[in-house]
């Protein structure tokens, strides 16, 4: 069977094609937990530290957006 | 919206495209690494979706291009034949034996045998592709790369209509087609910055600071190449 590292770097390739970030952020993070094979794979961490910053990213818009939101149903609310 | 999230939004876009870009590098490579992998969850026997011999017919089904073309290396292989293996000891153990376990394992045989011997039919056609080549009239070669150089030309004509539409100056163009290149690694953008690099240094212009970035482009590119074939 494949190794288990190599295996979650597979499967965060394939996230990363169906554009499911978190999932490839979970499985990054799995091969990286792995036993040195991607200790010194450049690539693996270009990929693995840009879908971070993309979910922070996300997150931060995510963020503004709901923070707009509040605001705008406060001011709804006290007119 | 306020600057903030507009620089945001740029960034989420950015680093988007960048991935979908690495994915789309990857192509072939990743349905070959796809397909190894859901290989390997027949083998743990994670999907229960299935019968188990049906999963492996299944599998054997949708991948067997794999023994007639040249998709996958010699490590693949030998992974694949790893996991075959597996599958093939868990099948002797099994206590049910049925018509269709006696398929499967002797299907598993053909591909083990195949694919121990592929590498080097493999590397008998390159060398007779090889051949063949060197067998060509050099008219031919000529036509094809006239051909292609013909396409690229006008390919990159109809990028240059696209990035000078509405600016106000070529070195505006100049700058997009820069930006394309080094961020989405486009190599057409980058022979058009250097056309157009080549055509202002002719009419005098302080061409430095783009030469610059041309040769950070031209580099990136060869790197990502470099990588894409090896990565597959």
């Amino acid at each position: 069977m494949l190794v288990d590292s190599e295996k979650a770097y597979c499967q965060a390739l394939v996230a990363l094609k169906k554009r499911d970030y978190q999932t490839a952020v979970a499985k990054f993070a799995k091969a990286s937990a792995g036993v040195g094979t991607f200790s010194a794979n450049e690539e693996f961490d270009l990929l693995y530290q840009t879908t971070q910053l993309l979910l922070a990213v996300k997150q931060e818009l995510r963020l503004e957006t709901e923070g707009f939101e509040v605001v705008d149903k406060e001011l709804m609310r006290d007119g | 919206m306020t600057e903030r999230t507009r620089t945001l939004k740029s960034l989420e876009v950015v680093l988007e495209s960048f991935l979908h870009r690495v994915v789309e590098l990857k192509g072939e490579r990743l349905t070959v690494l796809e397909g190894i992998s859901r290989l390997d969850d027949i083998a743990r026997q994670e999907s229960t979706e299935k019968d188990f011999s049906t999963e492996v017919g299944d599998w054997f089904a949708e991948h067997n291009e794999w023994l007639t073309e040249k998709t996958i290396r010699p490590a693949d292989a030998s992974r694949i034949s790893k996991i075959l293996g597996e599958i093939k000891d868990g099948l002797k153990t099994s206590p049910e034996k049925s018509q269709e376990t006696e398929k499967v394992s002797s299907e598993i045989e053909r591909w083990q045998d195949t694919l121990k011997s592929e590498p080097g039919k493999l590397d008998s056609r390159l060398q007779k592709l090889v051949l063949r080549r060197g067998g060509e009239t050099l008219a031919e070669v000529e036509k094809d790369s006239i051909l292609k150089f013909t396409e690229h030309f006008e390919s990159m004509f109809e990028r240059w209509k696209d990035v000078s539409g509405g600016k106000a100056h070529i070195l505006s163009a100049l700058d997009d087609c820069l930006k394309s290149a080094y961020l989405q690694l486009n190599e057409e953008a980058l022979i058009l910055s250097g056309f157009i690099i080549y055509y202002l240094r002719l009419k005098n212009y302080l061409v430095e600071p783009y030469v610059k970035r041309l040769k950070a482009a031209e580099s990136l590119i060869k790197k990502a190449k470099a990588e894409s074939s090896y990565a597959g």
